[in-house]
């Protein structure tokens, strides 16, 4: 009988794998890598933030807390055109700041949010893995809904506007999307690993595939296989599973540029 | 009764944009019909931002811009846009054929559209390039995708922005014989351009701008050395062609 934690662990690497195919592949065409780093950033606040609202009788959800912060990034990103990484900066300077200040205001559940940091697979719970869903369903839907206008808008931003493409309202969903994954599959990682398990699958897949479709596929592919490794490592060596599989994914950016 | 004529593509009347404090575009009047017209100037001058208005991307602060007489946002869907090459992102396998599809507005892309798309490579000579990488295409060879993509709606108006920039010289030919075909066919064909001599032959009407216009009319009638010297801020030296045209030397670069 398998252990439910590493069930659980697994529905989560699976959930990873499809934001990390979608969500990454659309980072890498987008070409907004930092802002993966940012909304993670960003999402401690959040989720410090909840806590703090939690304490005092405004019950809220971390991860919610988590996704609402990592969207003002991407809403700042948004705003800012072509100065994105400059607004990424600055908000993810900013949020850090309030985390801290949040943190240090929860001090005896201070550790939640630090969890946040690095993230463990293994620790998930039944309602992280139901947030988790919902989150992932609404991004499928949302990108194959508007696969057309999010590829547009990464190819050419000016050919999309004059062909009606409302850039501004979908450019900025397409980085709530990719904000949102971050926190999805930040959950499992944390905040300092998700940068490789978001964007090192798509990056590598970027390298080596032939189309489009065959990008979303084997980041897909790169993103499962790394998390399974993961989790497969983790049950006979006392090693964190998202390090391991953060690793992996990285390596295979590393090999598919080499072979280029 | 309506000031502007229904049967123009495009009319422009007094025309002024400004981006905050800055003046990009002043009093600018045009009249443009089944014509291959060219916008030309200096870098800074408002030639891209006076295909932005055109377009309805952008609305005057005064005058007015109609297309067929109508609001120009209202008629988008006559319009095809090339637009500049810098503006394209090329780091992902985005294949020849995504990116002519792209240019039909339509979710799911069936045998119709597939049809139209196919007909619109093979007019630039492409369509054995149909499943390949944009990115692996030589610079022509991309403007001729995108002229492609500009031309899959079978739109009215044509408006590109320096298509020619970089481009070698038989992707030149092939994308100009479209436009010849184009303008057959009745439609309107706008385009910037920093160096006009290579079709300087086939331009009915030529905008001068440099923030102001300088003058609008058959390229003969406007390519004055006064006029040049007023666009582009010096001496540009003139000569006429065997067939009688007047070609300006013009050496700075497209920036």
């Amino acid at each position: 009988m398998v252990d439910a934690y590493i069930v659980r662990a697994i529905i989560a690497i699976i959930l990873l794998a499809i934001n990390a195919s979608i969500a990454g592949s659309f980072t890498i065409f987008r070409n907004v890598t930092f802002l993966v780093v940012g909304s993670a950033h960003a999402a401690l606040a959040g989720a410090a933030l909840a806590i703090l609202l939690s304490i005092n009788g405004f019950n809220m959800d971390p991860m919610v807390g988590a996704i609402l912060f990592a969207i003002i990034v991407s809403l700042a990103a948004s705003k800012a055109k072509e100065k994105t990484n400059i607004a990424i900066g600055i908000v993810f300077a900013l949020s850090m700041s309030l985390a801290v200040i949040f943190i240090s205001a929860i001090k005896e559940q201070a550790a939640r949010v630090w969890g946040l940091l690095f993230g463990d697979l293994l620790l998930l719970t039944d309602q992280d893995i139901a947030v988790m869903v919902v989150v992932t369903v609404l991004v499928i839907i949302l990108s194959f809904y508007f696969s057309r206008e999010f590829l547009f808008i990464s190819f050419d931003k000016e050919g999309a506007r004059a062909n009606g493409i409302n850039v501004d309202l979908l450019d900025y969903l397409l980085l709530s999307i990719i904000a949102i994954s971050t926190v999805v599959i930040m959950k499992g990682v944390g905040a300092i690993l998700v940068y490789a398990m978001l964007v090192a699958p798509a990056a590598a897949a970027n390298e080596t595939a032939r189309s489009i479709i065959q990008v979303f596929f084997i980041s897909g592919i790169i993103a499962l296989f790394s998390g399974l490794s993961g989790i497969a490592i983790t049950i006979y060596f006392p090693i964190a599973a998202g390090a391991v599989a953060s690793l992996i994914a990285s390596l295979f950016y590393i090999i598919f540029a080499l072979k280029k | 009764m309506n000031s502007i004529e229904e049967d123009k593509a495009v009319v422009a009347r007094n025309v002024y944009f400004s981006y905050g404090k800055n003046e990009a575009v002043k009093n600018v009047s045009f009249e443009c019909g089944n014509e291959f017209m060219v916008i030309m100037g200096p870098n800074g001058s408002g030639k891209t931002t006076m295909i932005k208005l055109i377009m309805g991307l952008l609305e005057p602060d005064k005058g007015e811009i109609k297309i067929f007489g109508k609001e120009p946002q209202k008629m988008r869907k006559l319009i095809g846009y090339m637009p500049q090459k810098e503006s394209i992102a090329r780091h992902f396998p985005v294949l020849v054929k995504d990116v002519v599809l792209l240019g039909i507005n339509k979710k799911i892309y069936g045998r119709r559209e597939i049809e139209r798309a196919k007909r619109a490579l093979d007019k630039v000579g492409l369509l054995h390039l149909w499943n390949e990488k944009f990115s692996n295409l030589s610079g022509g060879q991309q403007q001729r995708v995108m002229f492609a993509r500009a031309i899959v709606n079978e739109p009215r108006i044509i408006i590109m922005d320096e298509p020619f920039n970089g481009v070698d010289i038989p992707s030149r030919e092939r994308i100009m014989n479209v436009v010849r075909e184009e303008k057959k066919k009745g439609n309107t064909i706008i385009a910037v351009l920093h160096n006009i001599n290579p079709v300087l032959h086939d331009i009915d009407k030529l905008l001068l701008l440099n923030r102001e216009m300088i003058a609008f009319g058959h390229p003969n009638d406007i390519l004055t050395e006064y006029n040049l010297e007023r666009a582009y801020g010096g001496t540009v030296t003139t000569i006429t062609c065997r067939e009688g045209y007047c070609h300006p030397l013009i050496g700075d670069s497209h920036g």
